[in-house]
């Protein structure tokens, strides 16, 4: 392990000595490697330890060299200035002396003058040398350190001493048992007694009664160890008699035996910090005032109570805080002067010369005319040629807002030359919110102006108008809102409009917020629930109204009641409908007649033919049949009357054939009135025609009833119907072995069907679904017009009856009409009943009699048959005690009448008798 | 044109008005061999039925209604104004209700049917001639 280097200066001026030196040494410290700086002279070795860069563990010195003895170089050494209480002689380095007299004076002076150690030379030996060094280079380290040690030591002091003296803040320190050791000069100067006086005082004897105990008993807690420290705030009241009020910090300086000793006691005088305290907190009462003040101006608090008032309660309570001596307030008028209206703190009658503040030509005037506030205090004041005797202070503020002067507002002082801070900005304060206020004031007048413009149009608008504030407040409503909404203006005054109509839902609400935002908000059409219950029909619109400030001011409501006109329109619509509806019945109608007229053309061109045909082979068959009646009569051989039988026969078969083709020819609406038909007596006319339309070879039979069996329906159109009915049979039978079609008619309950069956291939189900549509047809165009079935429908349907259709393919078909069974339509109803016709017209008493004759009734003509008779039937009153059923006629009336009362007793002829 | 002469008051004097004088011929050859009608002629159309009824004095007229010239309707109407006792009976292949009824009101006595054969004809004749009043099957059907 190597030890440090040493760099070590030798002075010596025998260089057989330095040698021998170095020699001893490295033999000495084998592991210590050496760094030797040689001089030869006390100059050399100083110029060494001044200029050398690095320091010098230590210095071998001879002590007699050529230019002076070692105390030379000691004397010569630099060394550290001495302190009180400090170690002399502190070396930048160990001197170790080597001297060739090895006195012990001599070491004992060398010592003194600082050198480290001394060896003689004598003695110079490897370990001696070594052993040297090392103790003089240890005790140089010691002495350094505490040297050192020392210094801080003595600045430390100083410093503290510096800051005791000098510090602001009052220090004194005090025993445990209360007695001041010292305090600084600004201790003194807050109690005002010397550190010499203090002593003779007993701590805290200075401080003020009621604060004496407190700090007692923070000192006992401080003594006993519990709190480290307290502060209390105090006064101090001085020799002379004058309180300082001052923070106290007290705390242990110095323990001993683990209680404390000393106290340090740290005083500050908050004496002026409190009065500034103090004074802003007066001022900033004063500013809550102004506040306040403003509150119940501008906001519009102030009560009942007028603004004159507001403002001189104001300035009294600024008199008294602020301290001007009085407070004026003018008001411009509208001849430009101004006028006091209000004056606190100054009896005016005293002050005459006050009035004078406010003309033209003194202060407040100039404050108008400068338009900017005036502020005069000394001396500026005494300078000024307007100033008033005695008056100190002034200041002037103009009352405007937005180039509006409303007047001035001024305070004045005779007992002081100058305004305080602080106050003036309250006064310019309270002058903006006077004008604030005022031009507040103006624009409410102007806004209520207007609003009660607006507001007596609402109410006289012919519509339901309504006008709200923000708060949805009724401010005006027309007659017709209150009529409409059944309200009265007493009910709607003041009321919020949903307390007025709880009615109204959340939707209404937030129209009314949107209107409130500045929006429009309409709808044609709303439901509305009257307080009565009943349910109407408002159109609205709500839209904001704008107040004098451009600021939405509330909304205005306008309504209108569109029940009624919802009602009619609704009816209107309804009424729409059932045209339309009637429109598309009839156009179904009429398309239905128009599908039947087209179905019934085909019949019209044929029944034209066969009308015209059967016409004219009636008209040729009747001679023909009156001249074989003639043949007949004659006396002829018996072969010739059997040719006349032939003949009879053919012209009879022509003349069922001419029969059959008429009733195509009519039109089934024109026989509407033959309400029922006999079907055998039927058959026997159509049969002809029916068979004439069949195909070569095929069959037609019939299934009659045995008994007459009547139907509801016309000859032409039953023939009609089982025409076509057979015509298609025949079709289907085209072309085919020779087939059968069979006719039955038969009665079934209230119903007579009509069966046309015959033994065709039958119709797929398609088929069966769709042939009775129009123009639906299995055969080929121009053979067919497709409309047959259609027609046969059409008539039966007509009759009240329904088509049935049974069918299969190879199994024919049978086409059932099921028409409703009629009465025999000449009843005998008349039977057994007596009947009196008395009417003036043979021939029309002849056609009523014979109608009821027809029915059974015994018709009698004498006069007293009248009285007897069942029925009667007379022109003019009825006759004297008859006691039938009379009808009556005017005398000599038209035909027509005649035959409605013909009608009139058929039918009393109908009506089952009543056997009383 | 000439008419035959008329026979007893017992038998029922008819004149006829037909355009065709086929028919015309048979009902002469049908009156003619019954003995309780008398032919009085007939006429080709309406036109002169009044003054031939007036001068012929017939009890029975039987008219067609298809017929060129006069409406045979106005003319038994002015017919039954001028001379009530002559009962007009309308004879025509055409049978339709308002026809049934226009000629009722005009005053005819009856109506009846060509197709309804001769046997219905003679004896709306005969009940007409008996003072009734009649309708031919046809035309019964149409009516009332």
């Amino acid at each position: 392990m190597t030890e440090p280097r040493w760099r070590l200066l030798i002075a010596d001026d025998n260089p057989d000595d330095r040698a021998l030196i170095q020699g001893a040494l490295l033999r000495g410290s084998a592991a210590r490697t050496f760094r030797f700086v040689e001089a030869g002279s006390v100059a050399e070795a100083l110029a060494r330890v001044r200029d050398d860069p690095d320091p010098f563990q230590a210095l071998l010195v001879d002590y007699t060299l050529p230019d002076g003895t070692a105390f030379d170089l000691l004397a010569g050494l630099p060394r550290e200035p001495e302190g009180p209480g400090m170690l002399p002689l502190l070396l930048p380095a160990p001197v170790v002396v080597v001297t060739g007299r090895g006195d012990g004076e001599l070491g004992a002076r060398l010592l003194r003058a600082g050198a480290t150690d001394f060896v003689g030379k004598d003695w110079l030996g490897p370990g001696s040398v070594t052993r040297a060094v090392e103790n003089a280079i240890e005790r140089h380290a010691m002495a350094a350190e505490l040297r050192a040690r020392q210094r801080a030591l003595h600045e430390s002091e100083s410093r503290s001493r510096t800051i005791f003296e000098h510090a602001t803040t009052g220090i004194a320190i005090i025993d445990a048992g209360g007695h001041y050791l010292r305090c600084n000069a600004a201790y003194s100067a807050i109690t005002g007694l010397s550190e010499e006086e203090l002593r003779h005082r007993e701590f805290p004897a200075l401080l003020h009664a009621e604060e004496r105990e407190r700090n007692r008993a923070h000192m006992q807690q401080l003594l006993a160890g519990a709190i480290p420290s307290y502060e209390l705030d105090g006064r101090f009241v001085r020799q002379d008699g004058s309180v300082r009020w001052v923070h106290k910090f007290v705390s242990v300086l110095d323990m001993e035996d683990g209680r404390p000793h000393e106290l340090i006691s740290l005083v500050t005088d908050v004496t002026a910090r409190r009065a500034a305290e103090a004074e802003l907190r007066e001022r900033d009462e004063a500013a809550r005032l102004v506040a306040d003040t403003a509150a119940r101006l501008v906001l519009g608090n102030a009560g009942g109570t007028s603004t004159e008032e507001v403002l001189s309660s104001t300035f009294r309570v600024l008199c008294r805080r602020v301290g001007a001596d009085c407070y004026l307030h003018y008001t411009l008028e509208a001849d430009g002067t101004l006028q006091l209206v209000s004056s606190v703190g100054v009896d005016l009658a005293a002050h005459p010369e006050v009035a004078r503040l406010h003309r033209g030509e003194q202060l407040c005037g100039q404050v108008l005319a400068r338009g900017a506030p005036l502020v005069l205090e000394e001396p500026e004041l005494a300078d000024c040629q307007l100033a008033i005797p005695g008056l100190r202070a002034y200041a002037g503020y103009p009352i405007a807002a937005e180039d509006r002067v409303f007047g001035v507002l001024a305070v004045a002082s005779w007992r002081r030359g100058r305004f305080r801070t602080g106050e003036l900005d309250l006064i310019a304060t309270l002058a903006d919110l006077v004008a604030a206020w005022l031009d507040r004031a103006r624009l409410t007048r102007a806004l209520r102006e207007r609003e009660e413009r607006l507001a007596l149009f609402i109410a006289h608008a012919p519509a339901a108008l309504a006008m709200f504030d923000r708060d949805l407040r009724c401010l005006a409503a027309s007659h017709r809102y209150l009529s409409d909404y059944a309200l009265d203006r007493h009910q709607l005054a003041g009321r919020p409009h949903h307390e007025v109509s709880p009615a109204l839902g959340p939707a209404w609400r937030e129209a009314h917020r949107r209107a409130l935002r500045g929006e429009v908000v309409r709808s044609e059409g709303d439901p509305y629930r009257t307080p009565a219950g009943e349910t109407r029909w408002v159109r609205w619109e709500v839209r904001p109204w704008v107040d004098g400030r451009d600021e939405v001011g509330g909304i205005i409501l306008a309504t209108e009641d569109v029940t009624e006109e919802r009602r009619l329109t609704e009816e209107l619509r309804l009424h729409r409908e059932e045209l339309q509806r009637l429109v598309e019945e009839r156009t179904g109608e009429l398309e239905a007649s128009h599908r039947r007229l087209r179905a019934s053309e085909r019949m019209a061109s044929l029944g034209t033919l066969s009308a015209g045909l059967g016409h004219d082979m009636g008209n040729l068959l009747m001679p023909m049949r009156v001249r074989l009646d003639t043949l007949q009569a004659l006396d002829l051989p018996g072969e010739v009357h059997r040719e006349l039988d032939g003949i009879r026969a053919s012209a009879s078969y022509l003349q069922r054939l001419a029969s059959g083709l008429r009733l195509l020819a009519v039109d089934p609406q024109q026989a509407a009135q033959e309400r029922a038909l006999e079907v055998g007596r039927w058959w026997r006319e159509a049969e002809a025609v029916l068979r004439n339309i069949l195909p070569r070879g095929t069959l037609l039979e019939a299934e009659l009833p045995d008994d007459p069996c009547w139907v509801r329906i016309s000859t032409p159109a039953l023939t009609q119907a089982v025409f076509n009915l057979v015509q298609n049979a025949g079709d289907a039978l085209k072309g085919l072995p020779p087939g059968t079609v069979t006719v039955a008619l038969e009665p079934c309950g209230a119903e007579v069907l009509v069966r046309v069956t015959d033994t065709g291939p039958g119709m797929s189900a398609e088929v069966q679904q769709r042939c009775m549509e129009p123009f639906f047809t299995t055969k080929a165009r121009g053979i067919s017009t497709g409309l047959g079935l259609a027609l046969v429908y059409g008539l039966v349907q007509e009759a009240g009856g329904v088509v049935e259709l049974r069918s299969a393919p190879g199994q024919g078909t049978t086409f059932t009409l099921r028409l409703p069974r009629a009465e025999p339509p000449l009843g005998r109803g008349g039977a057994g009943r007596s009947a009196y016709v008395g009417m003036e017209n043979p021939r029309l008493r002849a056609y009523v009699a014979a109608h009821l004759r027809q029915r059974g009734c015994e018709v009698q003509d004498s006069p007293a048959a009248a009285l007897t008779a069942d029925l009667l039937v007379v022109e003019g009153d009825a006759p004297p005690g008859a006691r039938g059923r009379v009808i009556t006629l005017p005398a000599a009336a038209p035909f027509g009448d005649v035959k409605l009362a013909l009608r009139a007793a058929l039918e009393e002829l109908d009506t089952p008798m009543v056997t009383t | 044109m000439t008419l035959p002469s008329s026979g007893s008051g017992r038998r029922h004097a008819v004149l006829c008005v037909d355009d065709n004088a086929e028919i015309a011929a048979a009902l002469e050859l049908l009156f003619s061999r019954l003995p309780d009608f008398e032919w009085l002629g007939w006429l080709p159309a309406a036109d002169h039925l009044v003054a031939e009824a007036l001068e012929r004095h017939p009890h029975l007229v039987l008219v067609d209604i298809d017929l060129p010239g006069a409406d045979p309707f106005h003319a038994i109407e002015e017919l039954a104004e001028r001379d009530p006792e002559v009962r007009a009976v309308m004879f025509s292949g055409h049978v339709r209700p308002e026809l049934v009824d226009r000629a009722l009101g005009a005053g005819a006595w009856g109506y009846v049917s060509k197709n309804d054969g001769e046997e219905e004809l003679l004896s709306v004749l005969r009940q007409v001639a008996a003072g009734e009043f009649a309708l031919s099957s046809e035309a019964g059907r149409m009516h009332v």
